[in-house]
């Protein structure tokens, strides 16, 4: 299995509570970073020599700074353009789903309210991409990093 | 310039009467002249005749015939005499009874040689009477050329008046038509332009051209068109006026409605966000309980936690549909052709799938179309055959019918069902959101189909109702609205301040 960090990007400790038990359940055993804001968010990805995470969980109602606005920082950065993100949040207004996607989201899931639900969401996208998913090479990133 | 004419073609008319008069009379004489020319000469020739009879047998009443043919020409001419006045044939006439005189004389004369029986003196007395009835005739044939000289220079007379008369005529004609002519210009000039300008103004404001005014020369002039002028200038001010306030007014509350808009918008973001993640922490903590703690709690809790579950579960709908229905209200409308029919086929195919082993016979009428937005009727379809699939559900087997009927003069199209029906009495709660005539255990819902299907025919334009029975079903019907909504005040594109006079 891919040990590669979870980013969770979470402002609500419930919810944050909630997602980090539905990975526990489900076996996904992979470090997970918590931060509670766009802005902290932000601070971690861009921390200098830092190792991408294989998957950020980005909520969309965040203090400080957007989650659309994080996504947008991180896939205008050449070296940070390929993490793969999820939104994830309560939101399924349309322009939240087309600004999302049109950033380059890779998927979009709205939490439901059934906890049974969501953790059966949280496990599809642990599967899909901590195990199925080839996640883009480390050495590469670090390349694209130095360039830049 | 008509008076003189008038003037004058009257003076020729009693002229043409004199004439006329004048030509009868000589005329009258003409034929009176002629008849005595011929009465004297025949009693002359009939006076020869008996003297030269007398002669051979010398008969007394011969003479005494001569003498009353005499008197009869005598008396004819004195009846004649009295009622002439023309001095030339007076001169004539007495030329003529002269003659007569004469002749009477010679006549006298030879009878006398005749009764003497002297041959010589008849002969000479003869000759002498004959040379004087030629004398007479001479006369009498100056007096006829007389009288008929006077009806040719009558007659010339009033073949001149009349075509005097026929010139002044032409002239006339040609006067009337000048007269017509100006006058046509003259009204076109002061009545037909201004009231073309008139009307042209008016036209061109009822299509919109609010700025347009007549021309201030026409408005200032007295007449009727000039008072028409005036009063279209001030109505087209106080109407402009009125609609610069109503584009004001609409400007304003369309900007109002736009803020209530994005209010509502930012309101079913909240919603959306805020209200649900309460819900998902009621919702996941409690399944934490029942899975970490289940021994910890007993039947009676564990019947509680599965309640408040449960609980939010349905919160977490009724938000859902309460979106749904909001985002219904706000999203963009096109309107094309849409077949109803082909509609309601896909839905109750995917209904079917679904539920396989119901027994449904379902109908559509041929040629079901509408104009509308095809996204919003479908999900119009889909709440209403939903809902019959649903309310049919109890019964073995089932009916539903998708048509269209003539209702108060418009065209309805309706969805009709045997299922459950319902009592007529509460036929007001049917179409409001989250009201439910039947018990969640009966048949489950939220309440927002038929909320949701009264939205979207409002939307249209149209209105929505239902009949029903209970166990014998339920007919929903549904218009679409005349014609697509169009705003009309937003056509106006000019900019109220420009003025637009019509060409002078």
């Amino acid at each position: 299995m891919n040990e590669g960090t979870i980013l969770l990007v979470e402002d609500n400790p419930d919810d944050e509570k909630l997602t980090l038990r539905a990975l526990k359940k489900n076996n996904i055993a992979n470090p997970v970073k918590v931060v509670r804001d766009g802005q902290e968010a932000l601070d971690y990805l861009f921390a200098p020599n830092s190792k991408l995470p294989s998957v950020v969980l980005l909520d969309l109602k965040l203090p400080k700074i957007g989650g659309l606005e994080v996504l947008k920082r991180l896939r205008a950065d050449a070296a940070r353009k390929v993490v793969p993100v999820v939104i994830l949040t309560s939101s399924k207004e349309e322009s939240d789903l087309l600004g999302g996607y049109s950033l380059g989201a890779n998927s979009y899931i709205r939490k439901p309210v059934d906890f049974g639900q969501f953790s059966e969401a949280v496990r599809q996208l642990g599967m899909y991409w901590l195990v199925l998913n080839e996640a883009p090479p480390q050495d590469g990133l670090r390349a694209a990093q130095a360039k830049a | 310039m008509i008076l003189l004419l008038l003037i004058a073609s009257a003076a020729l008319l009693r002229d043409l009467k004199q004439q006329e008069e004048g030509l009868r009379a000589t005329s009258q004489r003409l034929e009176r002249d002629t008849r005595l020319a011929g009465l004297v000469k025949d009693v002359h020739t009939e006076t020869a005749v008996e003297v030269l009879s007398y002669r051979i047998d010398k008969k007394a009443r011969r003479i005494e015939a001569t003498l009353s043919a005499d008197r009869e020409a005598e008396n004819a001419l004195k009846r004649y005499a009295v009622d002439v006045t023309d001095p030339l044939q007076h001169a004539l006439m007495d030329a003529v009874v002269e003659s007569r005189d004469r002749i009477r004389r010679s006549r006298l004369a030879l009878i006398q040689a005749i009764d003497a029986g002297k041959e010589g003196e008849i002969q000479a007395a003869f000759d002498r009477w004959r040379i004087h009835r030629r004398l007479l005739d001479a006369s009498l044939n100056d007096w006829s050329a007389l009288s008929l000289y006077r009806f040719a220079s009558a007659s010339e007379e009033a073949i001149r008046g009349r075509a005097a008369i026929v010139r002044l005529l032409l002239y006339g004609v040609a006067l009337a038509i000048a007269i017509a002519a100006a006058a046509f210009f003259y009204v076109r000039l002061t009545v037909s332009r201004p009231l073309g300008m008139l009307v042209n103004g008016i036209a061109s404001f009822g299509g919109g051209k609010l700025g347009v005014r007549i021309d201030p020369r026409i408005q200032d002039s007295s007449d009727e068109v000039g008072q028409m002028a005036k009063a279209f200038n001030k109505m087209a001010l106080d109407i402009e006026d009125l609609n610069r306030g109503l584009e004001l007014r609409v400007h304003e509350r369309t900007a109002q409605l736009e803020a209530a808009n994005k209010e509502l918008e930012s309101f079913a973001y909240s919603v959306s966000h805020d209200l649900r993640a309460p819900l998902r922490t009621i919702d996941g903590f409690s399944k934490i309980l029942e899975e970490d703690y289940s021994e910890k709690v007993d039947e009676e809790g564990r019947d509680s936690l599965r309640r408040v579950r449960a609980a939010a579960q349905k919160m977490g709908h009724l938000i859902d549909d309460i979106l749904k229905l909001s985002r219904l209200s706000r999203s963009d409308m096109t309107y094309e052709q849409v077949d109803l029919g082909a509609l309601a086929d896909s839905i109750v195919a995917e209904l079917r799938s679904t539920e396989s082993t119901r027994r449904v016979t379902y109908r559509v009428a041929p040629g079901l179309v509408a104009r509308g937005d095809k996204t919003l009727i479908r999900i119009l379809l889909e709440n209403l055959l939903a809902n019959s699939w649903k309310f049919t559900s109890k019964h073995s087997t089932a009916q539903i019918e998708v048509g269209a009927a003539q209702k108060e003069g418009e065209l309805a199209y309706f969805v009709r069902d045997d299922g459950a029906g319902f009592d007529m009495a509460h036929v007001g709660a049917l179409f409001a959101p989250f009201q439910r005539l039947h018990g969640m255990s009966e048949f489950p819902g939220t309440g927002i189909g038929l909320a949701t299907v009264r939205r979207v025919v409002q939307r249209h334009g149209g209105r929505c109702w239902a009949e029903g029975e209970v166990e014998k079903g339920a007919t929903f019907y549904f218009t679409l609205g005349a014609q697509e909504p169009t705003l009309r005040l937003q056509q106006t594109q000019h900019p109220p301040h420009e003025r637009e006079a019509l060409p002078a």
